[in-house]
């Protein structure tokens, strides 16, 4: 338990100084500026999206960026070479970005609150944002130790986000029928935007919204489990 | 004396590969020895050396650390051993101290900082980021990080390669003191003046068989020429010849060159460390 503080703690260094967490912050920043041109009943509708773009299209872009920062520094072998299990490494790094995520979504958050007076339902906020941010953190990260260079990696993530977003967008604009949403929500990004519906008002949904944090929090656990864990290994042995 | 490391018919393959890696490598490191691993590029020295820091694990054949199967032992193994990786293995945006005090922290005998900079020059420059470092610092910081958790068991690849003769030698140095000091090195290298100043045993490694197994001492007589060389100058210039050293006290030639000529050079016909690596793996360029 310590030594996992201690990982994390590490993680969470690490992506000030390599500018990952003042990106992020960024990021939220520019929804805040576009929060204070929309009207009260604008910023609750768009406001799922933007905290999906955070916990969800940031986690999966910044956990590969930040791998292949990693990569290029040689971190991995010696990181393996620690007395800590593999499984504590993948985890501070799926925490990490579990708490990028809720930085984010606190600045949003705040935004909304100060700006429109609206209201979030924050435990569903919260738990769907971490659950969402380790998810796309594991998929970009399987992507990154699945690709040579950063490059590829990005490739990859572009072409995920395409498949994975493209249904979210459909069902969002009705372009797909609602009553197609549970098949649709298999889509992480679907998910995740249907959670963050209920979680900033705009739907009722709490059987949705349970069963896209569990969906979620499934998917990542699995994904660290059975694909970062077992990548991340071999990256070492080999790189 | 002791064991660290007993190696019975090692043998790995990779993923995918179609052939292997190593095919049943045998050796023993003892403790308090410096036992080199050497091969040309390929030859599966680093193989041996990631099976052995436990990076690999799905190898054939037993290999038993102070008489434990290497297979039961684990995470607490790290507190044992250090590594030196020859590739930078830093956090770049981070500071060198703020990369060896993340490391430290895991470590239940964790080494004095302090020291081991001031001991390799890097003291001064610790609050440096490490992506600023030349290639030379970034070496010796590795080889600060490997000695960070007071091991007992030092595993160090192309340790001095990039350093300038001083640090080198200052890198050297602490190795010699380390294995002084009743630790264990295990040193893959194609550096054969490393070979040569620091090494008890060594082992030539071929396409992943072993080749020899000895001392360098050993190496040089079976593989040298056991004759003295001058070299003397005389009117019709400088004139080389070489003895045998068998009965070289009774050897007038020897005797009258020696008493007669002033000599410029003098040498036994011992052969060097590279010309062995050569010989024994067939490679022309060390």
């Amino acid at each position: 338990m310590i030594n996992l503080a201690k990982l994390f703690l590490g993680e969470m260094k690490r992506m000030a100084s390599y500018k990952i967490l003042p990106i992020s912050i960024a990021t939220s920043l520019i929804w805040v500026a576009l929060f204070s041109l929309l009207s009260v009943s604008e910023a609750q509708r768009f406001a799922p999206l933007l905290l999906y773009m955070d916990a969800g299209v940031m986690s999966l872009l910044l956990a590969g960026a930040f791998h292949h920062l990693e990569r290029t520094d040689g971190i991995v072998k010696t990181m393996m070479v620690l007395p800590v299990s593999t499984g504590q490494i993948i985890l501070a790094k799926a925490l990490a970005a579990a708490v990028l995520g809720l930085i984010s979504a606190l600045v949003v958050s705040l935004a909304l609150f100060f700006l429109h007076g609206i209201v979030l339902r924050y435990l569903a906020l919260a738990l769907v944002v971490a659950a969402t941010a380790m998810a796309h953190a594991a998929i970009g990260l399987s992507i990154a130790l699945k690709t040579r260079d950063f490059s590829g990696t990005l490739g990859g993530i572009m072409l995920f986000i395409l498949l994975i977003f493209v249904p979210a967008i459909l069902l969002e604009t009705g372009l797909i029928p609602r009553n197609l949403a549970w098949l649709v929500m298999l889509s992480p990004s679907a998910a995740a935007t249907e959670t963050l519906n209920y979680a900033a008002g705009t739907t009722r949904d709490l059987l949705k919204a349970i069963a896209g944090i569990v969906y979620l929090s499934a998917l990542a656990g699995l994904l660290y489990r059975f694909v970062v864990l077992k990548l991340f290994r071999s990256h070492a042995s080999v790189g | 004396m002791t064991n660290v490391f007993t190696v019975n018919g090692l043998r790995y393959r990779y993923p995918r590969a179609p052939k292997e890696a190593l095919k049943g490598l045998d050796f023993e490191v003892r403790e308090g020895e410096i036992f080199g691993l050497l091969g040309p590029s390929g030859a599966g020295k680093s193989t041996a050396q990631k099976i052995l820091t436990k990076l690999l694990e799905d190898y054939q054949g037993s290999i038993r650390c102070f008489g434990e199967d290497l297979r039961n032992i684990g995470r607490a193994y790290y507190e044992r051993i250090g590594v030196g990786f020859e590739m930078p293995v830093h956090f770049t945006k981070l500071t060198a101290m703020e990369n060896l005090r993340f490391f430290r922290g895991f470590y239940k005998k964790p080494a004095d900082i302090e020291t081991l900079l001031t001991r390799v020059g890097l003291w001064e420059h610790r609050d440096i980021r490490v992506g600023e470092y030349s290639k030379g610092m970034k070496v010796r910081l590795n080889f600060v990080r490997a000695m960070i958790n007071s091991p007992r068991i030092l595993f160090l690849d192309e340790v001095t390669n990039g350093l300038d003769p001083a640090n080198a030698r200052i890198i050297k140095e602490m190795i010699a003191q380390f294995r002084q000091d009743g630790g264990t090195v295990f040193l893959t290298t194609h550096l054969m003046s490393d070979v040569e100043q620091l090494c008890d045993r060594v082992a030539f490694c071929v396409e992943g068989r072993l080749a020899e197994v000895s001392t360098p001492r050993e190496l040089k007589l079976r593989y040298g020429t056991r004759e003295v060389t001058l070299e003397y100058r005389e009117a019709e210039g400088l004139t080389r010849r070489s003895f045998p050293m068998a009965g070289i006290g009774d050897n007038e030639g020897f005797l009258k060159v020696i008493k007669e000529k002033e000599l410029e050079t003098l040498h036994s016909g011992e052969t060097s460390m590279e010309e062995i690596f050569i010989r024994v793996t067939g490679v022309k360029e060390v």
